[in-house]
Formats: structure tokens, C-alpha cells, sequence
């Protein structure tokens, strides 16, 4: 068998397999004294046996592929998440309002009906308060209350908020610069469209007491 | 027929006369001995490694290997100059098949005056790479077959030392398509040991090219 079928029949592989026979062994291990291409190949199967890695190594060594830009897709895809929660996060806390800071939400009770329903009672406000909340005692059961302009229309949604406790009191949520450039009129309304005229309320800035 | 005849003969008839030449040289002086330690070692070590002789014994054994022969060169000569190759290699199953039977001493005598000049500056492949490289380069290997195919195929026959043929039936190869699974990786391992610098490697992968 000359050089060129050993090559091409693999054999260096096989004899360091052990594949081969006696008589195959002898005729390649005599070509292998006069061959240093065949030694080569030989040396080179014997290293890849020697050092062949168990399947499981195999599987946790398997290099990390990195990737046409970079590799840094964790770390993008990571930063992504973190900012998309992170707006998701404002919009839903702007939608529901308020992330407000105590400092700046001025709470009252509603002022007693002394004057006149139309008699507006002028809240006074810190210079930062940007919300007014305002608790209504002593609601019907059936009623609710409503924000209302001087034309007897409710006020936007948006610049407004009413919503009954368990007590059965009503706390109200006006923007306070609503307030500032308008009266509202509150008023508790019954199933039937009855009303009742809670009184007035408006808003100004106030310097701190003492 | 004296040693010189025989000589005569051998480079006349034999197609190698390099041989006859190198064994002729050894006899007339001593420091190309040399030349047979650099032309054989590898080829020789082989030899004992295929049968399963540890690395330190072989080492053993390819010194006594050479001594053997040497000596023979200088006092009888070799009854076919020509065929030192064969010479060494027929020493060298002897004394592996003495080693296992237990023939041998412990430890040989070395002849230092011989053995003084036999180094080699062509390293094999295990010699060239610390065990660690050889490692990374094998796993380097495996997870660079483009195949999980290829990978099975090797493992099944150097780490699990299936048969040829019951790899290739259970997976419904081909000899080609076996012998070419081969190919692709000892190509690509050649590749691998070239960019760690291994020059050895390159004479393979060019002559596979053709």
C-alpha cells in the first residue's frame, strides 16, 4: 500500500483507533519510518484521542458565539426593558395621579355652608401645592358629589377626581391651578337628578401662617 | 560479505540508499548518529505509544532502541544497510514485546559516550504543546465541527473506541462519508495548531489539498 492510500483510506486515524490488523499495522508503521507526513497525522490523532473531552464538557465548553454586533444583546436587550418598564412606570403614575409629594397636595375639609351657595370659600394654598383634596362628610348614601363650573357643568375628567370612602365621606381632587383660575361648585346628586348645593370653592396662593 | 560489501551492495541495489548511506556514516563517525535519532525518534515512539507503553517507558525503550542499533552498526553491521528503518522498527516491537513480558530491567545502561549527542530539535507535536494547549486545542476542535455528526463520529471512535463499522451502520455512513468526517477534522485541526504556532501542521493540511 503506498502513501497515497493511506492518506486517502484515513489509516493514520485507524491505527490510533486501533482498527487495523496485525499485517495492516506493520505495513503502515514500516511506510511511518520513512514518512514524516504519516508521523505527523499519527501524532495528530494520538493528541485529539489523548485529549477528546467527554460530551457534557464538550456541551459547556462550547464557546460563546459572538455575534456580527458585538455581543452585547443582554446588555441592550436588559437596558431596553429597564427603560420601556421604567416609561411604562410614568405614564401609568401620570395616568392615575398622584405621584405627588406631601409638600405638595393641600388637604381640606370641605368649609361649612355658612353664606350663600354662590359664596365661593378661597382655600389657601403653599406656592408648590400642585393638588387639592378636599373631603365632603356627610354624603347621602345615594348621592354622589360633582364638581361643577359656574355654568352647572361637571369639569373635566382630567383636571378632577371624586370617589366615595367606606366612612361614606367623599374625598374630591382638584388641580390646584384649576382651582386658582376658577370656581367650583359642589354639589351632591341624588338618583332622581335631584341636587344639592354643597357650596364653592376656589383657590390662592397663601403666605405660610406666623 | 564484510560490512563495506554489503554496504556496496545495498547502495547499488536498494531504492534506499539513504539508509545505507546514514548507517554507513554512523559506522565511520560517530556524531551523525545523530541524523537516525532525528529521522526515527518519532516514527519510533509511535510505535511504542501503539502499544500502549506509558510515555516515560517508551522513552526508555526508544533509547535502548537506538543503542542497539548503533552498536550493531559499529561492530557486525546490518545485514541490510538499506533497510535501516527496518531495522529499528523490528528492534523496537522486540523490545516492547520484552517490556510487557517483563525482559527488561528497570532501568537500562545507558551508554553515555552513544547516547551523549542524540538530541533532536524537531519536536513532535506533544512535545511542541504543553498538556494544557493540546487540551484547548482538541476542544477547540469539537466545538468548531460544523456538524453535530462529525462530532459523534469522533467521540464514538476515540472516546467510546466503537468500531468503524458499527459507527457507520448506526449512523448510516458511508466509508467515504466516514473517511471524509475524518478528513474535515484533521484539517481543521491543522488549522488550530497552526495559530498556536505548531509548524508541523502545515505539511499535512497542503498535501491533503491535492
Amino acid at each position: 500500500m503506498d502513501h497515497i492510500q493511506f492518506k486517502s483510506n484515513q489509516t493514520a486515524a485507524a491505527y490510533v483507533a486501533h482498527e487495523l490488523t496485525e499485517q495492516q499495522q506493520e505495513q503502515f508503521e514500516l511506510h511511518m519510518m520513512g514518512c514524516s507526513e504519516c508521523v505527523n497525522d499519527v501524532e495528530a490523532w494520538r493528541v485529539i484521542k489523548h485529549h477528546m473531552p467527554a460530551p457534557q464538557v464538550i456541551e459547556a465548553r462550547k464557546p460563546f458565539k459572538k455575534l456580527w454586533w458585538g455581543g452585547w444583546g443582554m446588555a441592550a436587550s436588559f437596558l431596553g426593558a429597564m427603560v420601556v418598564s421604567g416609561l411604562a412606570g410614568y405614564l401609568v403614575s401620570a395616568l392615575q395621579r398622584p405621584s405627588l409629594d406631601s409638600s405638595e397636595t393641600a388637604i381640606f375639609n370641605l368649609p361649612a355652608l355658612t353664606r350663600g351657595a354662590d359664596d365661593c370659600t378661597t382655600l389657601a394654598l403653599a406656592a408648590n401645592a400642585r393638588a387639592v383634596v378636599l373631603r365632603v362628610p356627610g354624603v347621602a348614601s345615594d348621592h354622589r358629589v360633582v364638581a361643577t363650573d359656574t355654568d352647572g357643568r361637571e369639569l373635566p375628567a382630567a383636571r378632577y377626581s371624586a370617589r366615595e370612602q367606606r366612612d361614606g365621606s367623599w374625598i374630591l381632587r382638584f388641580d390646584a391651578d384649576l382651582l386658582q383660575n376658577q370656581p367650583a361648585r359642589l354639589a351632591s346628586r341624588g338618583p332622581g337628578g335631584s341636587e344639592e348645593s354643597l357650596g364653592c370653592v376656589n383657590a390662592a396662593v397663601a403666605p405660610p401662617p406666623g | 560479505m564484510t560490512y563495506s560489501d554489503s554496504l556496496t551492495e545495498a547502495a547499488a541495489v536498494s531504492p534506499d540508499a539513504g539508509d545505507a548511506l546514514l548507517a554507513a556514516a554512523v559506522a565511520a563517525r560517530g556524531e551523525l548518529q545523530d541524523e537516525i535519532y532525528v529521522r526515527y525518534r518519532r516514527p519510533l515512539m509511535q510505535v511504542f505509544l501503539q502499544r500502549r507503553i506509558d510515555r516515560d517507558a517508551a522513552q526508555d525503550l526508544l533509547q535502548r532502541t537506538f543503542l542497539q542499533a548503533i552498536k550493531k552498526i559499529r561492530t557486525e553491521g546490518l545485514d541490510d544497510p538499506g533497510n535501516l528503518g527496518g531495522y529499528l522498527y523490528r528492534t523496537a516491537c522486540k523490545l516492547a514485546t520484552a517490556y510487557w513480558r517483563g525482559e527488561l530491567a528497570r532501568r537500562m545502561d545507558h551508554d553515555g559516550e552513544l547516547l551523549s549527542n542524540l538530541h533532536d530539535t524537531a519536536l513532535s507535536l506533544e512535545e511542541s504543546l504543553d498538556h494544557d494547549l493540546r487540551a484547548k486545542c482538541v476542544r477547540e476542535l469539537m466545538a468548531k465541527l460544523p456538524m453535530a455528526r462529525d462530532r459523534e463520529v469522533l467521540e464514538r471512535f476515540y472516546l467510546k473506541e466503537e468500531a468503524r463499522s458499527a459507527i457507520r451502520e448506526s449512523m448510516n455512513l458511508t466509508e467515504l462519508q466516514f473517511n471524509q468526517v475524518l478528513w474535515r477534522a484533521r484539517q481543521r485541526f491543522a488549522e488550530i495548531l497552526r495559530k498556536q504556532g505548531f509548524a508541523g501542521s502545515d505539511a499535512e493540511a497542503h498535501s491533503m489539498d491535492g
